[in-house]
């Protein structure tokens, strides 16, 4: 039995822990939940104020009617209950609360979307509900917990501000408002992701009303969509290639002799190289491209040319003569100087 | 397994008034690599779709290893694997875990970590399966 049920919450559990971690990964459920405490902080804050100048205008009045001999019974003194304070605070954390249940539940569809993971998800043996019960699991679980948070940071904050010590049972009234925020915000959450969803599902339906049949800007959201923008590629561009055809045929032919007329002209630099390609009717990028190929090609040239020079038979037999002459010179200097010694007969070299 | 592993009964799919496939018929055989061509509109994705039990099929049936795709989807899901075109897997997790996530979602008996890594060892995607992953059309970038 215990077998069973595992069987049936797993893939639910596998779901849910991934979208868990994805959120917990780029941060954003870590954003979101400082937004929201920044927004509760703000709002006790303002409250904590609010109260102190009834507490203010409480003291200047009960003063001013015991200052002329009355009773101060007659004036309300203002309520010190610390959850009055929190009121506000939490009033503006449901209204935010609702927003990003909104955004997580468009989120947590919108994983899915374009990427034909849902396809692959929807052939895998688990049932629609239990992705959906999956993806609402980890929706309202970050949710949930992201409200636990910021509430807790809300009660720690005012028993230090407001002085007055939480007792349990205000405790328990926060446990409660925690519980009806998470209802509350759960309602939201649902309604955003089940939408989302259903558009995913149902794109081609959406894209039919919208009259986007071949691939309008949701055209990505769909399952078909990538194909269907694939399709629609050439569909959509025929004006644009009927005009590339045109260019193409009408485009202009230079001859490599016209090429490198214009290069050299371009070289002689009487002119700038945008008024040559004005007068000749070509892009300038056309123009260096051509002065950078007619370059190369002689500098290749040209550098082969000494190779094959240095290589030459004729090259070959003069450095053989020099080689042979070299030799024959070293030969006589040697002579030479024998000769002298022996006719000096002092072996020296000093002369 | 006696008989064939894929057995198709007038099959038919119908959006609105058009009707995308008309009362197909065909089995394939246990072991037989059946490719399944048609021109553009010709309907093989909307006969896939309903053999993967995405879609219900207006009329007809078809029996994966016995299972009928309308009224035994679970089981005919436990049978087949499908890799359908333009798949791109989650780019905030690492190709391992995008393994992991599919293989435990397909029921996969563990380990399941220890047959994730043989099977990364196997395509040589070790280093690779590391780093998150981005899909591009039909190919891996790391």
């Amino acid at each position: 039995m215990s077998d069973l049920a595992a069987a049936a919450t797993s893939p639910v559990r596998i779901i849910a822990a991934k979208d868990i971690r994805d959120a917990l990964r780029d941060r954003f459920i870590v954003i979101v939940t400082l937004f929201l405490a920044l927004a509760a902080l703000t709002a006790l804050v303002t409250g904590a104020i609010a109260l102190r100048t009834d507490v203010a205008t409480f003291e200047a009045a009960k003063a001013t009617l015991l200052a002329l001999g009355k009773s101060a019974d007659q004036i309300r003194s203002p309520e010190f209950y610390p959850l009055r304070l929190m009121r506000g605070a939490i009033e503006q954390t449901e209204i935010i609360g609702a927003a990003i249940a909104i955004l997580i539940g468009y989120r947590v569809a919108a994983s899915e979307r374009g990427r034909q993971t849902l396809t692959l998800i929807m052939t895998q043996p688990i049932r629609r509900c239990q992705f959906v019960a999956g993806k609402a699991a980890a929706g309202i679980g970050l949710l949930a917990a992201g409200l636990a948070v910021v509430l807790a940071a809300l009660a720690v904050t005012l028993h230090f501000v407001s002085g007055i010590g939480l007792g349990a049972g205000d405790l328990l009234r926060i446990a409660i408002v925690w519980v009806a925020a998470v209802g509350y915000m759960a309602s939201f959450f649902l309604v955003s992701f089940i939408l989302s969803l259903h558009i995913v599902r149902h794109q081609r339906l959406w894209d039919r009303l919208r009259g986007f049949r071949n691939g309008g800007f949701l055209a990505h959201l769909n399952r078909q969509g990538m194909k269907m923008r694939k399709k629609s590629e050439p569909q959509t561009s025929t004006a644009e290639r009927v005009v590339k055809d045109i260019r193409r045929k009408t485009r202009k032919q230079h001859s490599a002799e016209e090429k490198i007329r214009i290069v050299l002209e371009g070289l002689r630099g009487e002119e700038s190289i945008a008024a040559l390609c004005r007068r000749e009717g070509i892009a300038t990028s056309l123009y260096y491209s051509w002065s950078k190929e007619f370059l190369e090609a002689g500098k290749k040239r040209l550098a082969g040319d000494t190779a094959r020079q240095a290589t030459s038979p004729e090259v070959k037999d003069l450095r053989a003569e020099a080689a042979a002459l070299k030799e024959a010179v070293a030969d006589l200097t040697l002579e030479n100087r024998l000769l002298k010694k022996s006719m000096l007969g002092d072996g020296g070299d000093d002369i | 397994m006696d008989g064939p592993i894929l057995s198709i009964d007038r099959l038919t799919q119908k959006f609105g008034d058009f009707t995308a496939v008309d009362a197909l018929s065909m089995d394939v055989g246990e072991g037989e690599i059946f490719g399944f061509l048609g021109h553009n509109g010709a309907g093989k994705t909307t006969t896939i779709q309903m053999l993967t039990t995405l879609s219900r099929p207006a009329s007809g049936t078809a029996r994966v290893q016995g299972h009928e795709i309308c009224t035994d989807p679970m089981e005919v899901r436990r049978r087949i694997g499908y890799v359908p075109e333009n798949v791109r897997l989650y780019d905030t997790m690492t190709a391992r875990e995008n393994l992991l996530f599919f293989a435990r979602l397909s029921g996969v008996v563990p380990p399941v970590a220890d047959l994730v890594l043989a099977t990364t060892v196997m395509a040589g995607l070790t280093l690779r399966a590391m780093a998150r992953m981005q899909m591009t059309d039909g190919g891996l970038d790391v």
